[in-house]
Formats: structure tokens, sequence, C-alpha cells
């Protein structure tokens, strides 16, 4: 190969690599619209605003910590709905209306904080334990042993 | 940058952006509204999603540059998508040259997965000159000697070492994925002791929890931009010691 037609072959790569990543991106953003439509964060027919919160999974267990600014520890209910689903719910130390946080166009009010967190893997419900600290919860949840 | 009136050169240049933690968000804006600075700038730019910041029912850009009193300070209310990311640095770091900025500093966040336990989040810093990393030791700020830094504060400080401005990041451990006014008032902290002035967080951390409230939802698509610019790796234990 000449050493005038390499450049040719990196630029043909480059190009490549950028449609890969442009691919990805869309499939990214296809899924994430498909899977979360458009709503708000907060629901004032439900009374609650969904908090932030991250799962991962370790080798033992499934940790799921989330963001609970706000409110008031002794009211926090974690607590299984179905197999691989779990519900957190909490009281907000006031309830709050959304004009309260800009949001002028909407009446209504805030009370809970509340979200539902699909679980990856299987889980044994009645050994779950859960800490609350620095305004952040953190559940434990030991995974099910597979035979 | 468009400038809204004539910006005097040679001031110190004070940086947020929304990042872990949204550190340098929240600590960017108590010091503006704590030192009543005004818009003087913002940021034009089609990289960014079509949006106008509403403030008393007129528009802005979401990204604009307050002053007063010798400092600017460059804010962010949106995320900054991670497409934008070099382009915004680079131009960030051109309108600092373009003013003859004296000193650049990014308020940043350093993510830790023991923030829990932390009481009181201690800074870190990184400089763009051998002569501006003598600024972190005299402040006492433990110099981030090795690792990885990646997204705008990054860029900002190669830009910056590229055209020999003296640039600083002061990061202070935090939360990865959720607002963190306590990071936030550790370095403003450091901050106010750079620059001489007096600024009392204590209001910063009463209001903590309301801050942490109304920053969820950019926190939120911080997280996704934070995601596809690889955000994750600077957890990674550097490869030379």
């Amino acid at each position: 190969m000449s050493a005038s037609r390499r450049p040719r072959r990196r630029d043909l790569l480059e190009l490549l690599m950028e449609y890969v990543e442009e691919l990805e991106r869309t499939s990214e953003e296809l899924a994430e619209g498909l899977l979360r439509p458009a709503s708000p964060c907060w629901d004032v027919r439900d009374r609650s605003i969904e908090p932030l919160r991250q799962v991962s999974v370790a080798p033992d267990e499934v940790i799921i910590t989330v963001d609970l600014p706000f409110v008031k520890p002794e009211t926090i209910r974690v607590r299984p709905v179905e197999e691989d689903l779990i519900e957190i719910v909490a009281e907000m130390k006031k309830a709050l209306r959304p004009r309260d946080l800009g949001v002028v166009h909407v009446e209504g009010e805030l009370r809970h904080i509340r979200c539902r967190t699909r679980l990856p893997v299987p889980v044994q419900f009645e050994a779950m334990r859960f800490e609350f600290r620095k305004g952040i919860l953190e559940v434990r949840l030991p995974r099910k042993k597979t035979a | 940058m468009v400038e809204r009136e004539e910006v005097p050169p040679g001031q110190v240049v004070v940086i947020g952006l929304p990042d872990v933690g949204l550190v340098g968000v929240i600590a960017t804006q108590f010091l503006i509204e704590k030192l009543g600075l005004r818009e003087v700038a913002y940021l034009r730019s089609d990289l960014f999603p079509p949006i106008a910041v509403l403030h008393g029912g007129l528009p802005h850009s979401p990204v604009r540059v307050f002053g007063d009193k010798g400092i600017l300070v460059v804010f962010s209310e949106t995320a900054v998508p991670a497409g934008a990311v070099a382009p915004l640095s680079r131009a960030i770091v051109d309108w600092c040259r373009s003013k003859g900025a004296k000193l650049i500093i990014s308020l940043s966040g350093i993510p830790v997965p023991n923030r829990q336990d932390l009481e009181r989040p201690s800074v870190f810093g990184a400089a763009s000159l051998p002569e501006a990393l003598g600024i972190l030791r005299k402040y006492g700020i433990e110099v981030l000697e090795s690792g990885i830094m990646v997204g705008p504060y990054a860029l900002i400080l190669r830009y910056c070492a590229e055209h020999g401005l003296p640039a600083l990041v002061l990061s202070a451990q935090c939360f990865f994925s959720y607002p963190d006014p306590e990071a936030a008032a550790s370095v403003l902290g450091k901050l106010a002791e750079i620059l001489g002035v007096k600024i009392d967080v204590e209001e910063l951390l009463e209001k903590g929890e309301e801050i942490r409230l109304r920053a969820r939802d950019v926190m939120m698509r911080t997280q996704r931009e934070m995601a596809r610019m690889k955000k994750a790796q600077e957890y990674d234990i550097p490869l030379y010691v």
C-alpha cells in the first residue's frame, strides 16, 4: 500500500466509527423514548414526586439507592409489589404545590415521594434490609441462590 | 458568546456546569445570588437543544455569564449535550482568552462511592500550569496527582494548558448521581479563600434538601449525558503510578 493511501483509509475508519456511534446514540434514544414516554417526574393526581434512584447488582445482593430529600424518615416504606418489583414511598415534611417548585401552570399538591423499581435478578424479599442516611435510602436485597 | 454589556478584561472567571452531583451548578447559582451578580453575556449555540429558559416571563439562554466586582461566573441551567461539550469548552476558553482572564476556576465534584460516610466532603484540585498548582498548594488543596477527568472541565483544563492560561479545577467529594449541596458548600469554602471574599455557606446547607428536590430533573438529564461521555471512567484506577 502506498503512503498516500493511508490517510484515506483512516478517514473511512473514522467515518465508520462515527456512524456506529450515531447508531448507538439513536438506538439509546429510541429505547429511552419507548421505555419512558415523556411525562413529568411529579403527578398531582397521585400527589407524588418520583425520586432519583440507582440499582446495582453485586454477586450476593441487589443494592438500590434512592435520593429522598425533604421526607420524614419515620414514614419511609419499602415493600415488594410483585416478584420483581419493589415500591418505595415516603411522606414529605410538608405538602408542596407545583407552584412552590416554579411550576405555575398546574394546580394541586405533592405530599409523597414514590417510586416503583424493577429488580433485574430474583431476590429474597424476606431478608431485605434498608437504611436511611444523609437523605439517601439504601435497600439491600440478597439474591436468590440458583441451583 | 454574546456580550450584553462591555465586559472589562483581567477578571477571575468561575465556571459551573452540570456534572456529577451538580456541584458546580449549585455552587455557582448560590455565588451569583449571594454576590448579587448580573447577567453580562450569554452563549448562542445551535448545538444545544431548542431551549429558552424563562425568568420573569422573559427568554434567556441556558448558558449565561454573570459578573461584577472583578468576578465573572459562567453557569449553565441545563445539561450540556455530550456532543456539545467540546465546542462549548472551546468557546468558553476562547472567550476567557479574549477577555484576558486572570484565572479560570471550575467548580466541580469528584464522585466517591462512600460519600454517605463523609461528614464534610474534602476538596481536591488540578491545574493547567505548574504555577497554578502553586495556588492549590498555597490554600492547602490536595492535588489530584493522577487519574482521569471526563467532561467539560477536563477539556477546559486541557485547552487552558494549550494556551498557557492559568486555570484550576476544584473538585469536592460528592455523590455521582444525586445533587450534592454539601459538596457545593465545601468547594465554595475553598473558592472564597482563593478569591478573598466572604461567602456564608450556612444558608446553602440549610436549604440543602429543597435544592436536592428542585435539582432532580437537571440531575436526571445530566446523568444521561454523563453516561454518553463515559463519565464513570473517573472511578478508574490510574494506569501509571
